[in-house]
């Protein structure tokens, strides 16, 4: 199983084996990535986005509309 | 109601009875009726006594799953909300068992293929399974009198931040709640307003002008929109896969951040949520940390599920 953020530092926070007392999770089975912020999906629901960029995302979440698919 | 009741309840003769039965008698109830307190525990246990009888395991991620392993793999699922079910899976002949069983016990009727439910609209073809809300959008459409204005292209305007309204300019807030409300069960097949949604359901207490136009917003975003929808297609694998992310500090009247992540099974999006932190983060990175925090959870609670 794969999560997904668009911040390095939290990413190694969350790696780092010194903080784990208090921050535990399932590492064996779920890995954490870096993604670019232009590919990270989770975006439009943080923030409103101008009409392309907001188009763009709409479509990456597989949202669809069958008869004017993106 | 089809459940047994296992306390005793009494209730007073309905009138009319009196003058055969004395004034002084009251009834035992054996069975559960509509408005007792236990009414939905006993109906729904009976419901799940007999799903499992028949080799059904509840599951545990969520209580209204049943599902059943076949010993050459294959699988038959049945998800219950009140009165309505729905059965899918590979197990065909174990579905129609079932059916069949279910027939037995209670009073209950075969509607087909999924087609609608709860205001969601199915349709299948080669290419997956397609589901949106467009008949509850176009009735409420028209029941707020927007079909005739220039649609919107976005639901939201980047460069606008809400803030209370102040006493005296509160208006109308029942209107104002209702309307949330229906956008807050709309955004079941709506990912695309999940943000503007959870931040007009903010202000539900007092909402001003201000608050009206952001909702008039969205109406008109969604009149250009109503057959957007979710499809699952089939790809080929079940990976889970989370996206997290946060806007650190986002709301201007507590400073509080947004947490928002999305989960894909197999490449389709299931789950999402957009929600504001009820703590006040003071680093974009304890933001995003908690809200990969949230995004974990919800990765663990699909895993059990699958």
């Amino acid at each position: 199983m794969k999560v997904y953020c668009d911040n390095k530092l939290v990413i190694f926070i969350a790696h780092n084996p010194v903080l784990h007392d208090r921050m535990k999770h399932d590492s064996g089975e779920i890995c954490m990535s870096y993604i670019p912020t232009k590919s990270q999906v989770a975006d439009v629901l943080t923030k409103s986005l101008p009409k392309r960029q907001f188009n763009d995302m709409v479509c990456n979440l597989a949202m669809n509309d069958i008869f004017m698919p993106c | 109601m089809n459940g047994e009741l296992h306390e005793e309840v009494y209730i007073s003769l309905p009138p009319g009875f009196e003058d055969n039965l004395g004034r002084s008698k009251v009834w035992r109830l054996k069975k559960s009726l509509y408005g007792l307190k236990q009414s939905p525990r006993v109906c729904f246990e009976r419901f799940g006594s007999v799903v499992k009888r028949h080799g059904f395991t509840q599951s545990q991620a969520d209580q209204t799953m049943f599902f059943k392993h076949s010993r050459e793999g294959k699988i038959a699922i049945l998800t219950v909300y009140v009165d309505d079910i729905i059965m899918t899976g590979d197990n065909i002949g174990e579905i129609r068992d079932l059916k069949r069983r279910l027939e037995a016990e209670f009073d209950i009727k075969d509607l087909g293929k999924l087609k609608y439910f709860f205001g969601m609209e199915f349709a299948r073809s080669k290419e997956g399974i397609f589901f949106n809300q467009r008949k509850y959008i176009l009735d409420l459409l028209t029941e707020t009198g927007i079909t005739r204005c220039k649609e919107a292209e976005t639901p939201m305007d980047p460069n606008v931040k809400l803030k209370s309204a102040a006493e005296d300019e509160v208006i109308d807030r029942e209107c104002y709640q209702r309307l949330a409300g229906r956008l807050i069960y709309l955004s079941h097949t709506r990912p695309d307003i999940a943000l503007v949604v959870s931040v007009i359901s903010q202000f539900m207490h007092a909402p001003g002008p201000a608050h009206f136009e952001v909702v008039f917003i969205i109406l008109r975003y969604l009149k250009g929109t109503p057959r957007k929808g979710l499809m699952f297609r089939n790809r080929g694998h079940i990976q889970v896969e989370a996206y997290t992310d946060a806007d650190w500090a986002g709301n201007i009247n507590d400073r509080k951040s947004t947490s928002a992540y999305c989960t894909f099974v197999g490449g389709n999006l299931v789950t999402w949520r957009s929600k504001k932190q009820n703590v006040v983060a003071r680093s974009s990175a304890k933001a995003e940390f908690r809200s990969m925090a949230h995004g974990f959870f919800e990765v663990l609670w699909i895993k059990k599920f699958m």
